[in-house]
């Protein structure tokens, strides 16, 4: 069980510098956790050693005794994440007896694949240049389709639909 | 004996007294200033001072609690981050000044008008009325909770209500109530709470702060550093950082944390209980002298733990001084910054002697006070 997670350092994230990053630590080793997470997590990246996942735009990276936030506000709101994690991770450790271990890897799918079912429309409402751009974020979840404003046209429910079924 | 703890409560809790000083001693660093351990120290402390802020008054987030040098900053921020020229307001009768002469200024420089709901000498206030006062044209509401020199604490959960089934948001100055009755910010549906933490809630003066309701922003009262994004020539958008520029009152927040978590451990009810029973007990001790006049509800009716009084017409001053040289005991006499109130009670020429007690008084002190203002009423006779 974690009892306190004490934060070492806090600089600007790099993607976005209004946005801040954060190494944390938390007081016991965390390793044996992560299967686990990656059985309770929808779209974890799980590497042995290591997994990923994002609540809303906050990614989190947990690695032995480290949690790494990033893309948080201020240190209240690093704070108030950590209070979450902490929960979050405790609860997990908890239930560990009811859960079955996941060792599956992420699998990203090809940008092209996804490509097919964008609107082409190059419009660079998503922030991208072009949709090409976006398919290649997308397959590395490090895009929500929502960004994408024409694909949420009634005309394009049904791609919609099968591509947050091909997303991880 | 203290009386005076509506202006600021005395003593504090031991803890509070011990947190001022560990925090001096042995962490004495910046919140949000610095890659260290003792920097790490400060910056948990603060986060803890806000979400211990943020359980006593029911706020969803510890980022909801921004922090302020008392109420009177807090209510600042409020009226002059949101109102502009020509817009109006509705407040009640009997405001203190820290609401009363920021709305003033306004009156003066940006034409703004203030509407009023009438308070009556009893201490209670018609819904009704501020109602009627509501156009399209209000862009804010502010009522105190509770005056500092009447006492009664006003059904703002039902305030509130109207004044957001018309759109406008609500400030509430519950720089009385904290720490004296239970607060809720989401039952009563307030979008701003001004507090300090030096009168009912037991801190340290120069700490204080408003809670705003998620998705609200208000232009910022002061800019300057906030340990975030200093490559931004403009504040923060976020709060609480957005309304914090400068190096926060880390000493007095500190002991502002032990404070709250002393209310948090004894229970506010109980408290509140504390607090009624005493005034309950003064009240019904001084009923018997007919010289003696109280102001506000009639016992036995919610209070803030405070009484305004006189002693057929002598000067307050005097009974307050008589207190004082004599039994040794402190009371405040005069307008107590709060003109409008006396206004309210006629007795804006005179004052009134106000005698407000705390957690650490006790029924036997209220009763040598009785004692002690029944001697001075027979003398004056």
């Amino acid at each position: 069980m974690i009892k306190k997670i004490t934060v070492v350092e806090t600089s600007p994230c790099m993607a976005d510098k209004t946005k801040l990053k954060g190494i944390t630590e938390a007081d016991c080793d965390l390793a044996d956790l992560l299967p686990y997470i990656n059985a309770e997590v929808k779209r974890a990246d799980y590497k042995p050693g290591s997994i990923s996942f994002k609540r809303g735009i906050i990614g989190f990276t947990i690695m032995n005794k480290n949690i790494n936030i990033t893309k948080f506000d201020n240190l209240t709101h690093l704070y108030e994440l950590l209070d979450w994690v902490k929960e979050f991770l405790n609860d997990i450790e908890a239930r560990k007896n009811s859960i079955t271990p996941c060792y599956d890897l992420l699998k990203y799918p090809a940008p092209t694949e996804i490509y097919k079912l964008l609107p082409k429309t190059n419009c660079g409402q998503c922030g991208e240049r072009s949709c090409m751009a976006f398919a290649g974020k997308l397959s590395r979840m490090n895009a929500e389709p929502e960004q994408c404003v024409p694909m949420y046209n009634e005309e394009n429910s049904e791609k919609l639909k099968l591509l947050k079924e091909i997303l991880p | 004996m203290y009386f005076d703890n509506s202006a600021t409560s005395f003593p504090k809790p031991e803890c509070v007294y011990n947190a001022v000083m560990d925090y001096m001693k042995n962490v004495g660093a910046s919140p949000g200033r610095g890659t260290y351990a003792k920097a790490e120290e400060a910056n948990r402390l603060l986060y803890q001072t806000r979400k211990a802020a943020a359980r006593l008054f029911g706020a969803p987030r510890p980022s909801n609690i921004v922090f302020t040098a008392n109420s009177t900053e807090a209510i600042n921020l409020v009226i002059k981050g949101i109102l502009r020229q020509g817009d109006h307001v509705i407040t009640t009768s009997c405001e203190h000044n820290a609401v009363w002469r920021p709305l003033k200024k306004l009156e003066q420089s940006l034409g703004i008008v203030v509407h009023t709901i009438p308070c009556s000498p009893d201490g209670s206030i018609s819904v009704k009325d501020a109602e009627s006062l509501l156009s399209p044209l209000v862009r804010l509401a502010v009522f105190v909770h509770s005056s500092n020199v009447i006492g009664s604490v006003f059904p703002v959960g039902e305030l509130t209500e109207i004044a957001r089934k018309h759109g406008v948001p609500v400030l509430v100055d519950a720089s009385q109530t904290a720490g004296c009755v239970p607060i809720d910010v989401e039952e009563l549906g307030v979008d701003y709470l001004a507090f300090t933490g030096h009168k009912g809630l037991m801190g340290p003066s120069g700490t204080g702060g408003l809670y705003i309701r998620d998705g609200l922003v208000l232009d910022t009262l002061k800019e300057g550093g906030t340990g975030s994004m200093a490559v931004s020539p403009f504040q923060p958008e976020d709060a609480p950082d957005r309304y914090e520029a400068g190096t926060i009152n880390m000493a007095g927040l500190a002991g502002f944390k032990a404070s709250l978590e002393f209310i948090d451990e004894t229970g506010i009810e109980e408290i509140s209980r504390h607090k009624q029973s005493l005034i309950t007990r003064l009240m019904e001790g001084l009923e018997s002298e007919s010289d003696i006049i109280m102001y506000g509800p009639p016992s036995g009716v919610l209070r803030s733990g405070l009484l305004s009084l006189n002693i057929g017409g002598a000067s307050p001053y005097d009974i307050a001084a008589l207190l004082d040289k004599r039994y040794g005991i402190m009371t405040r006499a005069g307008l107590h910054c709060a003109p409008q109130a006396h206004r309210v009670l006629g007795t804006v020429e005179t004052g009134t002697l106000r005698v407000s007690v705390g957690w650490f008084n006790t029924k036997q002190q209220i009763d040598t006070l009785v004692l002690a203002l029944k001697e001075i009423a027979q003398e004056l006779r």
